[in-house]
């Protein structure tokens, strides 16, 4: 087993009586991405700012590359971070900006990269932040985190505000990164992007973990999309939860365990075409979440 | 909108409006103690009509000199000051700075004219203002149910005069706004205008420049001679004046960009991004604007005040009581050297807060997360609230050299300017730094601690000004005036530095506590 680069063991915050996190556990290995999903106020950024040392977990540890970074900050001079909402000096430029982070992270950045990055995402470093756009602002930060040659990247929502042209960009440059062996927390809402992506999931809803594992493993044991035409609509099939119906084609997404029982009521009613194959990302996503909208 | 702007403002304009009522409110009692006698009041006249210092910190005093007036003349002057600072904060507030953080976007987004949030903002000023006014007219009136010579058509024309004075400081700044293009420098550069009129209103009433009085909002004031002319000819004349800038600006501002300046200055571009030395350097860049413009403004200050001290030498040969009345005000000792130390506290009073507002900006930073942008790079906690409390120290150190250099070029000026003038300057300016430093102490200590309470890093500065400035008239014990830490000033002959010694060893040791409470804390 690779060794686990970002660490979170029974890890509870409370503000005041409200718990954002509970018992919360998630481990990240060495050169894999790993996506970070929940619905909004499920305890990502949390987490994320708990990483970072920024607050302080109420019980439970929370370790990067082996250390705490409340009581070792100088850790995360190996860490690229992207807030979730990019906050920048407003009267610096975006090269001013990379020369500050640099200065303060005491670690020379590796130049021709930020040339490269700053070129591959179409972006002008030479205005002040408070000029650029907010898919620029984020252009600014993904170029200031993907030049550090960090070990491990912290990433909240890092396409949020992004043209489909930059998030392939961002995919790609990603990749890269991962291929050069860093290792990736990708926090994001964007399943196709997580899918494409991520080697490892972790869900996390009411500041508990959901679900865990490797994306296919989850694929798989979690959910299933079983499709059919089915000529009539009998009242077994139509008391599935999550059951849908379009025209003569029927369509539902559930538990891998469930599978036998639902594919024999889908043949008793005459099913035809049948498939049955392991629900994206976002259907998982939905099955988990669905219920709350 | 208006309604809006003024749910999202209630609690800053309830405070605001208390207190300056409630200040107000202090006054009349206070000098009518003070000033008992008419022969005392009229002693008080003579003596502020040869200060040409005191007349242009506060204004002129005329004939005949009435309670009522010297209310208005002092209090009154105060409280246009910080009804312009608090008319401008609200407009500032409720206009450029929503927009800089997309709050009026969202307004113009439900299909408003581009004029509205503008118009809204000038509307909800002026609501504000007529409020402060109207109170403070009441206050006014209250107090001359129990104090002599304060007739209700003077409390009337003054509570005129202070909305007047906050819709038209409102206008000056909202007319300057409109060629600044920085979002982040409009609050600053707003509240300069309330500075650049104060300095407009002091040489108009020093050097006789009457009509200067009529373009400095906080002019206004000597324009309609509260309590003694009541001038309400003057009073009709500047609310059109309002009325009629008031429509120009809010013309102006159809033609004016969102989030941008109507006519954009020239500005020097550099062609090589700056290179940030590590945090210090991040936070001094971040931060000169606010410490280079408070310099030159004290400097600035600290230089006209001074020069003014060469009037000083006439009236000190005249009679006896009012010599008494400037010893009440400026204390024991030569004359001359205590005005000095009087505009060295003055302008202390300023460096403090400065020094506050730089640390202050540092909890703004956490807010807006970009002190979390700062930490994610591995400083240690502590590291950006020191990288800002330096910043801040330095500045202090430099509003100290303003005031040094300002008073030095204003006593330069003065023919009847002698060495031990100098000698007297240097120690009163320099007797300033530990206070200012302590007091900046006070606000890294609560940021560093507990940065919710951060508001209140204002209140020791605004205390120590009440009470420096204002403790002898209120009849405040000495124990407590001497609470003030800008009541120790040093000149050649007086004073001692023992005190300071121990203000800056306290400085140190408050700074280093708020640095420690920044490592435990979080950023929430």
């Amino acid at each position: 087993m690779k060794h686990p680069v970002i660490e979170v063991t029974g890890l509870t915050k409370k503000f005041g009586t409200f718990r954002a996190l509970d018992n919360f556990t998630m481990s990240v290995e060495e050169g894999t991405i790993h996506g970070f999903l929940g619905p909004n106020g499920s305890g990502k950024s949390t987490t994320i700012r708990i990483l970072l040392g920024v607050l302080h977990p109420t019980s439970g540890t929370a370790r990067v590359l082996g250390k705490d970074p409340r009581r070792h900050p100088s850790i995360l001079r190996r860490v690229g971070y992207i807030p979730g909402d990019v906050a920048l000096w407003p009267t610096l430029t975006g090269r001013e900006v990379f020369r500050a982070l640099e200065s303060l992270r005491g670690r020379p950045t590796d130049r021709d990269r930020e040339e490269e990055l700053i070129e591959a995402f179409k972006l002008d470093p030479d205005k002040k932040t408070r000029d650029y756009s907010t898919g620029n602002r984020r252009k600014v930060s993904l170029v200031a985190a993907l030049s550090t040659g960090a070990d491990v990247f912290i990433l909240d929502e890092p396409t949020a505000g992004l043209d489909p042209l930059m998030e392939q960009v961002f995919v790609r440059e990603l990749t890269r990164e991962r291929d050069r062996g860093a290792t990736v927390l990708l926090s994001s809402h964007i399943m196709s992007e997580v899918e494409k992506l991520c080697d490892h999931v972790t869900i996390i809803r009411d500041g508990r973990a959901a679900e865990s594992g490797s994306v296919e493993k989850l694929r798989h044991l979690s959910a299933h999309e079983i499709t059919a035409r089915v000529s009539r609509e009998t009242s077994a099939l139509a008391a599935l939860p999550g059951a849908e119906w379009r025209d003569d084609t029927f369509r539902i997404t559930t538990a891998r365990d469930e599978v036998p029982r639902i594919l024999r009521l889908v043949l008793d009613a005459g099913g035809v075409d049948v498939t049955s194959t392991p629900a994206s990302l976002e259907d998982m996503f939905l099955q988990h979440y669905g219920d709350e909208s | 909108m208006i309604r809006l702007n003024l749910r999202l403002r209630r609690t800053f304009l309830i405070i605001w409006s208390l207190s300056l009522w409630a200040v107000f409110a202090i006054f009349p009692p206070a000098y009518q103690n003070y000033y008992p006698t008419p022969a005392d009041r009229h002693s008080f006249l003579l003596g502020m009509q040869q200060n040409a210092g005191m007349v242009a910190l506060w204004g002129p005093l005329e004939d005949p000199p009435t309670l009522g007036q010297i209310v208005m003349w002092e209090a009154g002057s105060m409280m246009i000051i910080l009804g312009s600072v608090m008319s401008v904060l609200l407009f500032v507030g409720v206009h450029r700075r929503s927009e800089a953080l997309g709050l009026t976007e969202l307004q113009l987004s439900t299909g408003i004219s581009r004029m509205a949030p503008a118009a809204a903002a000038f509307v909800t000023t002026v609501i504000a203002a007529l409020i402060v006014g109207l109170g403070s007219a009441g206050v006014l009136w209250l107090s001359s149910l129990y104090v002599e010579e304060m007739p209700i058509g003077g409390a009337v024309s003054s509570g005129a005069v202070i909305a007047l004075t906050m819709i038209g400081s409102t206008l000056l700044a909202h007319l300057v706004l409109l060629f600044v293009d920085n979002p982040a420098s409009v609050t600053r550069i707003a509240l300069l205008t309330v500075a650049g009129s104060f300095i407009a209103r002091s040489v108009a009433d020093s050097e006789e420049f009457g009509w200067l009085n009529w373009v400095s909002p906080l002019g206004w004031k000597t324009v309609v001679h509260p309590y003694v002319a009541d001038d309400w000819r003057s009073i009709v004349l500047l609310a059109l004046l309002c009325a009629g800038v008031g429509g120009l600006l809010l013309w102006a501002e159809r033609y004016r960009e969102y989030g941008r300046a109507l006519v954009t200055l020239p500005t020097f571009t550099r062609t090589r991004a700056r290179r940030i030395h590590g945090p210090v350097h991040l936070a001094s860049v971040l931060h000169r604007g606010t410490v280079l413009a408070w310099a030159v403004v004290i400097a600035v200050l600290a230089a006209f005040i001074i020069a003014l001290t060469g009037s000083l030498s006439g009236w000190m040969e005249t009679e006896a009581n009012v010599g008494q009345i400037f010893k009440d005000i400026f204390g024991e000792g030569d004359m001359k050297a205590e005005f000095i130390a009087y505009t060295a506290k003055l302008c202390g009073i300023l460096v403090a807060t400065y020094g506050i507002q730089v640390i202050v900006g540092h909890r703004a930073g956490e807010l807006d997360r970009t002190v979390d942008l700062q930490r994610s790079t591995g400083l240690r906690r502590w590291v950006p609230l020191a990288s800002v409390t330096a910043v801040s120290v330095g500045g202090v150190l430099l509003g100290t050299l303003a005031i040094l250099g300002g008073g030095a070029v204003g006593l330069w000026t003065q023919e009847s300017t002698t060495s031990v003038d100098y000698d007297n300057l240097v120690p009163a300016a320099w007797s300033q730094l530990a206070p200012a430093l302590l007091l900046t102490a006070v606000a890294a200590l609560l940021v560093g601690w507990v940065p919710r309470l951060t508001h209140l890093a204002w209140a020791p500065v605004v205390s120590a000004a009440v009470l420096t400035l204002f403790g002898p008239i209120l009849s405040a014990p000495q124990w407590m005036i001497d609470l003030s830490p800008f009541e120790y000033p040093v000149s050649s002959t007086s004073g001692e530095w023992t005190t300071h010694l121990w203000m800056g060893l306290g400085a140190m040791a408050l700074m280093g506590l708020g640095l420690l409470g920044s490592q435990r804390r979080e950023i929430l």
